[in-house]
């Protein structure tokens, strides 16, 4: 069975076969979904995650990067099971990525046998990981988070008209200052969303920081800016992304808990 | 042998020196005890009896192709036709007899023209009796009436009126036979005697593909049960083939020298009868495998099998393709469970949530393939979340600050709404009756959710998705 060939994103971003990867930040995910579009068309994609009965998946959400039925949803109980299925998938199927969503971050032990594995099989893993992650043996590590939107080309605001035409003046509501809300009620068919791609640990190559956007149509990766080496720049978003992680991650967990104790 | 039957244990079969002491089936077993105490019983496994007479029914294949099976304890072969080649009636039920001896079997044959007088020799006369052609009625004659596949209660009548023997039957007018006793005696003893015709309707037995292999020495190494596995699986394969069927599951059963069993079972994604991918998703539970003392039989068996017929396996890439999911998904299965490992399809609704449907891989054949880019709909989120009530801090639609998951979210920008309507023609309990707006929304710290408030009477807003 022939190998998984590499992965290149755009010039620069590659993630080389036989290896293990890893990314984090608030949109990690967008990032494994832009990765599984530049695999190519010809092979399945395995993505294991834990079963969670209140998050799913959206393939919809996944179709303006690749054909979701390409993909293979490996839904495990156990966090074990997700390591279990990302090693049994790169050691012995021809998958052209492997994608896992881990509980928590890769340490050394993990992460070098996850490694063996891919290099025994010749397939790509990409963790996803929430938390920062700490030292292991992947290749390259990722951040990948979105940027504000620049809100200066704010638009106007059709709230009200709209309002009249869904036949609910709730005048009070409506009323109050509300033209400073930054709405955009022109639904623009695409998401023009920009995000801030780091990479910032890489084994065989330098890092980099960039601007990125998703071309839906041509399903590539439009680069808007390179970010000019500034390593301070992406140490402070570094730190600020990964605070955000784990504050996110601490929420949700509270949540959980949270609806756990409610129900 | 004993059965539980509502809450009691009843005698279920009995031994000759049993009834001699003048037991009974269906005889409760304190009644029995109290008749002989020395009654030594055991519990009657029935579901072992019936997997017993199913392999009585394939080795029966050798005397006629036409067996059907009756009962929990008969096997019924018409072997019109089939007769000669064992040189004559006589002869092929002796061949018989002698066989079942050899298995230590103990069996009442009987041979007649018809189905149910065949029957009544078989379980009324011992031994091996024939009917002569054309004499039916007289081989039947001195047998008593259970002989006739009666129910209980008009065999109670008939013997209180002193009726005990079938051919005390001849003598009484039919119609009289019909009127006291109902139609079902007079039908029976016209499917004796041959007045009316029935069939016996013959039952292909399942096709079963195994192999065993039962081992002069004890083995304990890995690699002595792997080539016992090999050639084992190998030649399941082949037979396979040979019968253009596909199996779905494979069992391995181990035994061991002390008699002790365990069993390996994998699942396939598809039916298959590839060796090499049984062998490769067998690779993984052998090691786990506790040899004990030692090793002295290995059985496979093919189990789940449906037809499946020849394809090009290699080739096309999208067949190739398959085959490669295929493996996948049966590799991962095997650990996490088949239902677990999904594929998505889409659906027909343009409902968020039911957009799409999420169903086992094993169960697809594809209509994963028939995911179609639609240009023109809105960007939805990359995780979907069952809907979390937030409070809205501000007012505003949507509003500009509110509390999600113990936290003030500020609303940084908003793009929306989104109205989509329920679809009225299902009734949905979930998605309520009104529709609902959908925004996306920016958070200043950088969290970008889906937002969503309902049109009914309590315009709760709740977080539905978020986007990456």
């Amino acid at each position: 069975m022939a190998r998984a060939s590499d992965i290149t994103l755009f010039e620069g971003a590659r993630l080389s076969a036989g290896r293990l990867h890893e990314a984090f930040g608030p949109s990690a995910r967008a990032f494994a979904a832009m990765a599984v579009a530049a695999a190519g068309e010809a092979r399945p994609v395995l993505w294991a995650r834990g079963r969670d009965p209140r998050r799913h998946l959206n393939p919809l959400g996944l179709a303006p990067f690749f054909n979701p039925g390409r993909l293979i949803l490996a839904e495990c109980e156990r966090p074990l099971d997700i390591l279990w299925c990302m090693e049994e998938a790169l050691r012995f199927s021809p998958a052209a990525l492997v994608i896992a969503e881990l509980t928590k971050p890769m340490d050394l032990t993990i992460s070098r046998r996850l490694q063996l594995a891919s290099e025994a099989g010749g397939g790509i893993g990409l963790a996803l990981v929430d938390d920062a992650p700490v030292s292991n043996a992947a290749e390259t590590r990722w951040f990948c988070a979105p940027l504000l939107r620049d809100c200066g080309e704010n638009v106007e605001n059709t709230e009200e008209r709209l309002g009249e035409r869904i036949g609910e003046n709730d005048g009070e509501e409506n009323g109050e200052g509300f033209g400073e809300t930054p709405v955009d009620n022109r639904l623009p068919a695409q998401d023009s969303t920009r995000w801030r791609l780091s990479l910032i640990k890489n084994k065989k190559g330098t890092n980099g920081h960039w601007e990125i956007e998703w071309n839906a149509p041509a399903r590539c990766i439009s680069v808007v800016s390179k970010i000019a080496g500034g390593s301070a720049i992406a140490f402070g978003s570094y730190q600020s992304g990964a605070a955000f992680c784990r504050g996110a991650r601490r929420e949700e967990r509270a949540a959980a808990l949270r609806a756990e104790q409610g129900g | 042998m004993v059965r539980e039957e509502k809450s009691a244990l009843r005698l279920y079969a009995l031994n000759k020196a049993a009834e001699a002491v003048g037991l009974a089936p269906t005889m409760a077993l304190s009644d029995a005890r109290a008749i002989y105490p020395g009654l030594a019983t055991q519990l009657a496994e029935i579901d072992r009896d019936l997997i017993f007479l199913g392999a009585l029914h394939r080795w029966a294949g050798r005397f006629s192709p036409h067996i059907a099976s009756d009962g929990a304890d008969g096997l019924l072969l018409d072997i019109t036709g089939c007769a000669h080649l064992f040189g004559g009636e006589a002869a092929m039920l002796s061949e018989m007899h002698q066989q079942f001896t050899d298995l230590r079997v103990e069996t009442h044959l009987g041979c007649a023209d018809t189905k149910g007088a065949a029957w009544a020799l078989a379980h009324e006369a011992c031994g091996v009796s024939i009917a002569p052609p054309g004499e039916t009625m007289k081989a039947i004659t001195g047998l008593s009436l259970g002989a006739l596949r009666l129910p209980r209660d008009i065999l109670g009548d008939l013997n209180k009126l002193g009726l005990a023997q079938i051919g005390d039957l001849s003598s009484i007018p039919r119609a009289s036979l019909a009127r006291r006793f109902g139609l079902e005696l007079v039908q029976r003893l016209d499917q004796a005697t041959g007045m009316r015709y029935e069939p016996v309707a013959p039952v292909t037995p399942p096709r079963i593909f195994a192999a065993r292999m039962s081992l002069p020495e004890p083995i304990g190494l890995l690699d002595d049960v792997r080539e016992v596995l090999r050639r084992t699986v190998l030649q399941i394969c082949r037979r396979l083939d040979e019968a253009q069927y596909g199996a779905r599951a494979f069992r391995m059963t181990v035994r061991r020298v002390d008699h002790s069993d365990e069993v390996i079972e994998i699942g396939l994604a598809t039916p298959s009868r590839d060796a090499d991918l049984v062998l490769r998703l067998f690779e993984r539970r052998l090691e786990k495998l506790d040899a004990g003392f030692g090793i002295e039989m290995i059985r496979t068996q093919a189990v789940k099998t449906e037809p499946l017929s020849a394809r090009q396996l290699s080739g096309e890439p999208s067949v190739r393709a398959d085959s490669v999911i295929d493996e996948v998904v049966a590799r991962l299965g095997n650990r996490i469970g088949f239902s677990h490992v999904k594929r998505f399809a889409p659906a027909e609704s343009h409902i968020p949530e039911r957009a799409f449907i999420t169903a086992p891989a094993k169960d697809m054949n594809g209509e994963a393939a028939r995911w179609k880019m639609r240009e023109r709909t809105q960007p939805r989120p990359l995780m979907l979340l069952a809907p979390e009530t937030v409070h809205p801090l501000s007012s505003g639609r949507p509003p500009r600050a509110f509390a999600w998951r113990g936290r003030k979210i500020d609303l940084h920008h908003a793009v929306g709404p989104e109205r989509i309507a329920p679809e009225w023609w299902r009734s949905n309990a979930e998605w309520g009756g009104s529709p609902k707006d959908y925004w996306r929304i920016e958070a200043t710290d950088g969290e970008r959710l889906w937002l969503c408030c309902d049109h009914s009477h309590s315009k709760k807003w709740a977080v539905c998705g978020e986007f990456p």
